[in-house]
């Protein structure tokens, strides 16, 4: 590779590089009704697979991008966290999604707090912003907990969006304390 | 107008490891970030990139450029972009693809608007087949060409391929399918 994509570490997850073989946890999740607050669901293979591959594309073009998330002990795709800044998006995104199994387990939390300290101490990207669908209540909950709070509506992709803004680093432990 | 010299390396950072080729008149080289707006124009042309997808907005094609750079890193190759040596713009892309849904890797060209007629796909498309069968030991070679899509056709035969069969490729619908000479042939 001509870039690095980093190893992350958190207490229960290695926060990696994409690899080919999470495809198939990356297409499952993606076309199931689950991916409704993430452009999906995708039920054409080769969208899935244009979509996956663009994220490799992404880091390299950016710097930063989606973590695929894997259980440190059971070796599970959990689901990808990161930050994201795609053409026609206002501003970079801390963005999270968890696969099929692995919600309400704290691993959301647990990887973004790390995805953005990580971004902020490379990139210095300032606070950033989640983009969040209004009846997406979990997360919501996850933006609040990470001590971001609604700024104003967007529209993404001929959707209509809640910008919420991360607090910037200084303040960071005290929000999400 | 000359760039700040940073940005101008970050323009021309090369993205995936791709070798640089020649040909008399083109380099050959990965995607760097300075191809993708040249890249997302010829992307968002209705009639010139139907077969590419012909995307009608600019974040589908920026993806489209990101997810050639993910395609050389997961299979060592993807497409390259054509440089033409005495100017230094980009006239186009060649390379080896190999998407989901594809019956085996193709050999694939295009040139942009301004290039064709100049025998610049056929230089670039050669150079690549070359690459493919003697640095990456690819025994046969195919391409996929949209029926109707003459100029193609045109050319596939000067490349020495041949018709082999239409079929339905599940991206792409109907689809002709072209094989190359093996290697051992071209020699």
């Amino acid at each position: 590779m001509n870039f690095e994509i980093p190893t992350l570490t958190t207490e229960r997850l290695l926060m990696r590089a994409p690899r080919e073989s999470d495809f198939p946890a990356v297409c499952a999740f993606m076309s199931s009704p689950r991916a409704a607050f993430v452009g999906g669901p995708v039920t054409d293979r080769f969208a899935l697979w244009r979509a996956f591959l663009a994220v490799m594309g992404h880091w390299g073009l950016r710097g930063y991008g989606f973590f695929t998330l894997e259980h440190r002990e059971t070796g599970d795709i959990v689901g990808r966290v990161g930050v994201v800044n795609h053409e026609m998006w206002p501003e970079p995104e801390l963005g999270w999604h968890l696969f099929d199994g692995f919600e309400g387990q704290g691993y959301a939390y647990e990887a973004a707090v790390v995805a953005r300290d990580w971004v902020d101490s490379v990139h210095r990207l300032g606070p950033l912003i989640s983009m969040i669908e209004p009846s997406n209540e979990r997360s919501l909950r996850l933006a609040r907990r990470l001590g971001a709070t609604f700024e104003r509506e967007c529209e993404v992709l001929d959707t209509t969006g809640h910008i919420y803004r991360h607090p910037e680093r200084a303040r960071q432990g005290a929000c999400a304390a | 107008m000359s760039m700040p010299l940073d940005s101008l390396q970050d323009a021309c950072r090369p993205l995936t490891s791709a070798p640089v080729l020649e040909t008399e008149r083109l380099i050959l080289r990965g995607p760097q970030p300075r191809d993708a707006e040249p890249m997302m124009t010829f992307l968002m042309d209705q009639e010139r990139a139907a077969g590419f997808g012909a995307y009608d907005n600019r974040g589908d094609a920026w993806r489209w450029f990101a997810l050639n750079v993910g395609h050389w890193h997961i299979h060592g190759y993807g497409y390259f972009s054509i440089e033409m040596k005495d100017t230094g713009a980009m006239a186009g892309i060649t390379g080896i693809w190999n998407p989901e849904g594809w019956p085996e890797p193709e050999v694939g060209w295009v040139v942009f608007e301004g290039y064709e007629g100049k025998g610049i796909a056929r230089e670039g498309a050669e150079r690549a087949r070359r690459w493919a069968y003697e640095d990456l030991g690819f025994g046969t070679l195919t391409s996929n060409i949209v029926p109707g899509n003459r100029r193609s056709v045109a050319l596939a035969e000067r490349l020495g391929a041949h018709y082999e069969c239409t079929y339905l490729n599940s991206p792409m619908g109907e689809d002709m399918l072209y094989r190359h000479p093996a290697p051992g042939a071209l020699k």
